[in-house]
């Protein structure tokens, strides 16, 4: 039964940003195993504060483990690996590219 | 909390969480440690006592922290222990793999100006990824001492032991270093910091630019201290960093806070340049971790895993903890009989044996299986594998409002039919936000805990005999349909709000040490038998009062003296002796001379016995728990309930393994066994009162209603409030009263079970 959940509804709902322009591409909709650089983070003050405290700021190099496993989002960033819920995935723009550190 | 400085030095313990900081704490405090709460929270405050070369220090652990902005309560309680308490030296463990980021509190902290001492911890880690730190270069730059450390194995302690001592004796005055943010910050933040420094605002705590840059961060508890101080200068502020702010979003389209952790992050960057990091570019990127992950999160294999891993939990806690936990019952109950047959019979008997050792003993039972629960919950943690289950179960319980974490709660709850709430709601400790704790916490309970179980088998077998495999899963599948479903129904009512954004950081897996695992099991063990003991003693013993007293009148009493004396009488003198040297209250005397004895003899104890039973029925229903249920009679009407019943679910509140003796003593079956509830089952389904319906509405409210008062006691324990303890009695009553009332009264017209 739990397989089926995890399933269904591999992309969040809020997913639904097509438009990939400047601004950069949500880190939900960018490919596991690439490497990214961060572009902007798209949320409120608070938000853009504690991803800055968990190494996630606008130039830092990231790298995209797992984002459809029906779960959040496995990124690694620096050294260590943190998982994000789609809702705060959703407001992480990234860019491809980023040297590998 | 005193902060008087005394003989002993106050050392504190700060870090980001995961990077090896309890397992530092440990490995210098050993078992000489204290661990309680903050006032009022919910956050763990460890403590622990030891010395250096006859100096006596005191080393408390600060919850883990990524910054020292309040976003949280960990990071709240961190900074305001470092203000408030003003420690001699802040040891501020850094993951060495990881330096970047962990750099960027040891920056809020050098910005505090507290006397700071960088431990460069896992070097080991740092080194198997290619990565080598030149401690004493970084040393040189920060301004501050940095010792290499290894804090699994030990190594590097007595370096950092002897550091903190010269580091403390130095007496320090708290120097705050001074970053540059830049030209749209720079200008505003000196103009505030000079107004601030000129009236003196709020610089008794906080250095003056800390302040400012607080304001610039909207910081919300510093603020809000700043207009109780001075709420004039406090506006004039809050008006400049709006400003800023303004204008950062009209220019840049950004925030203060992005400029400011951008400016950190250029600042770590340039400390680590040249010559401080050196990264063996050829090193193997893709760690073991990695790839053990790759198996143990992997989209198809995992959850199969995962269930796998956590039944064997359940197995371990369960199993290994059954023999221990059935030798302690049996020690009590040895010990009961030896107080029963060591005092005369009495009130005193009664009260010590029924209450106190009862009452006591039930709760000391626990104990096997708390700390079995705790060791398996510890290793799963110190692996790191329990954050990987959150992240993987995230999805599913976030529908409901709750957190992946949850998971392990109701599980241990009785998630598989069998477990206990007790642990389960000590289980939720690993739940960061509030919210989901708590709704954890309340709805924990619905699940089939082990006691449960047998009052179920009992009704199974005198009416659903034939379905009874079917009935146990459906009943498992209920509880979690209904733990979810409440949880949902709480999270959209009165524990409303957005849930916590998910953030977890997977730590990589590692091997527990042993020594960890044990004072991790041992001080959350200890808690639960010094807390949950002292309050389960009066409580139990209110219970044995309540179903003792008041004794019936003596009329009554009287009544059932003569009944005995008229049975007597009817036996010839000799054998009148036999019966009476028997056991003349009618307990079982099984005599070696018992196939001697006349039938008439049997006839006459067989008697007595029954005599004895319906006298125990009487004294329960007139006690005052049997006139509670009688009074009780007016609501649980409504779903079929009779005041044997009721009594036996208020005995069920005190823990619900009395629900099936109590209802035995009401229906005069005498005392039952719980392994030998058959002849109750057999009573209760030759009862013409009694049908399946009834016995599935009973079924129902059973599952549902108030958690038994060592789990509320935990409740109270782990919420910090007798309110949500209350809450959980009555809202699980309540849900209980309405479901089983559904069913009853849908039954009733769909003509079932008759």
């Amino acid at each position: 039964m739990l397989m089926g959940w995890l399933r269904k509804g591999q992309k969040c709902k809020n997913c639904c940003m097509k438009h990939v322009d400047e601004a950069g591409l949500p880190l939900t909709d960018a490919r596991p195993g690439e490497r990214l650089q961060v572009k902007s983070i798209a949320g409120g003050r608070r938000l853009c504060a504690r991803m800055a405290a968990l190494g996630i700021y606008p130039g830092a190099e990231l790298e995209l483990l797992c984002s459809a496993c029906g779960a959040p989002c496995l990124v690694r960033v620096h050294g260590g690996t943190l998982s994000l819920g789609c809702g705060v995935s959703d407001k992480i723009l990234v860019t491809p590219g980023g040297e590998v550190i | 909390m005193n902060s008087n400085s005394g003989e002993e030095s106050l050392i504190a313990l700060l870090g980001n969480p995961n990077c090896g900081k309890t397992t530092l704490f440990n490995a210098i405090t050993g078992a000489r440690q204290h661990v309680g709460n903050y006032p009022g929270i919910t956050v763990e405050k460890k403590e622990g006592f030891f010395s250096v070369d006859g100096r006596a220090l005191r080393l408390v652990d600060l919850p883990g922290t990524y910054s020292l902005t309040a976003y949280s309560l960990e990071e709240l309680v961190a900074r305001d222990f470092l203000v408030n308490e003003r420690p001699k030296v802040v040891l501020n463990i850094v993951d060495a793999s990881n330096l970047e980021r962990n750099l960027y509190l040891t920056l809020q902290l050098l910005e505090l100006g507290a006397p700071a001492l960088v431990v460069l911890n896992m070097v080991d880690v740092a080194e198997g990824r290619g990565i080598r730190i030149d401690g004493a270069e970084l040393s040189r730059r920060i301004q501050a001492p940095v010792i290499p450390t290894v804090a699994r194995s030990g190594k590097g302690k007595e370096e950092l032991l002897r550091a903190a001592v010269a580091l403390a004796d130095e007496q320090r005055t708290w120097t705050p270093i001074k970053i540059s943010y830049g030209p749209d910050i720079d200008p505003v933040l000196d103009e505030m910091e000079a107004m601030i420094a000129s009236a003196e605002f709020l610089t008794d705590i906080y250095p003056a630019r800390w302040t400012a840059l607080k304001h610039l961060e909207a910081d919300e508890q510093v603020i809000e201290k700043g207009r109780e101080v001075n709420s004039e200068l406090s506006s004039k502020l809050e008006a400049l960093a709006r400003r800023v702010t303004e204008h950062l979003q009209r220019t840049l389209d950004t925030y203060p806070e992005a400029i400011i952790a951008d400016h950190r992050y250029g600042y770590i960057s340039a400390l680590l340049k040249s010559g401080v990091v050196e990264r063996d570019a050829k090193a193997d990127r893709l760690f073991i971790s990695d790839q053990i992950d790759r198996v143990l999160t992997n989209r198809f294999l995992g959850p199969l895993l995962m269930f796998a891993i956590l039944y064997m939990v359940y197995q371990f806690t369960f199993q290994y903890s059954e023999l221990p936990v059935r030798w302690l019952e049996d020690g009590f109950a040895a010990l009961g009989g030896f107080m029963e047959s060591a005092l005369p019979p009495g009130p005193l008997q009664s009260l010590i044996v029924t209450g106190v050792i009862g009452g006591v003993g039930g709760v000391l039972s626990f104990v096997p299986l708390i700390l079995f629960m705790f060791l398996a919950i510890a290793f799963l943690e110190d692996t790191g594998y329990l954050a990987r289950v959150a992240y993987m179960l995230d999805r599913v319980f976030r529908t409901f409002g709750l957190h992946g974490s949850s998971v392990m709660a109701y599980i241990v709850s009785g998630g598989i039919a069998g477990g206990c709430a007790v642990p389960g709601v000590m289980a939720t400790r690993t739940l960061r936000s509030s919210r989901e704790r708590l709704a954890t916490i309340l709805t924990a309970p619905f699940m089939n805990c082990g006691a449960k179980v047998p009052v179920f088998a009992m009704l199974i077998a005198a009416f659903f005999s034939e379905q009874r495999a079917y009935m146990l899963f459906l009943l498992t599948l209920m509880s979690w349909a209904s733990a979810l479903l409440f949880a949902k129904l709480i999270r959209s009512t009165i524990l409303r709000g957005p849930s916590t954004p998910f953030l977890l950081e997977l730590p990589p897996y590692r091997l527990p040490t042993f020594k960890g695992l044990l004072i991790h099991t041992w001080e959350r063990t200890w808690q639960y038998i010094r807390k949950a003991g002292t309050t389960i003693l009066a409580i139990s013993i209110i219970f044995w009062a309540l179903m003792a007293y008041p004794k019936p009148p003596e009329t009554v009493s009287r009544a059932f003296e003569t009944r005995r004396e008229q049975v007597l009488a009817k036996l010839p003198d000799d054998l009148r002796q036999a019966v009476e040297t028997g056991d003349a209250k009618g307990a079982p005397a099984e005599t070696p001379t018992r196939d001697q004895t006349p039938a008439i003899v049997q006839g006459a104890k067989e008697e007595l016995r029954a005599i004895a039973r319906e006298e125990a029925e009487a004294n329960l229903k007139h006690s005052f728990a049997g006139r509670a249920g009688t009074a009780m009679e007016a609501v649980t009407r409504w779903v079929g309930f009779d005041w044997r019943t009721n009594v036996a679910l208020t005995a069920g509140f005190a823990a619900k393994e009395l629900i099936i003796s109590t209802l035995g003593t009401a229906y005069a079956m005498g005392e039952v066994p719980e392994e030998e509830d058959i002849s109750l089952s057999r009573r209760l389904a030759s009862d013409p009162d009694w049908n399946r319906l009834k016995a599935f509405t009973l079924i129902v409210f059973i599952m549902l209603y108030a958690p038994c008062f060592i789990t509320v006691i935990c409740i109270v324990r782990e919420s910090g409030s007798w309110g949500w303890g209350l809450f959980s009695v009555l809202f699980n009553t309540g849900a209980a009263l309405l479901l089983s009332g559904a069913v009853y009264h849908i039954g009733i017209w769909l003509r079932l079970g008759v």
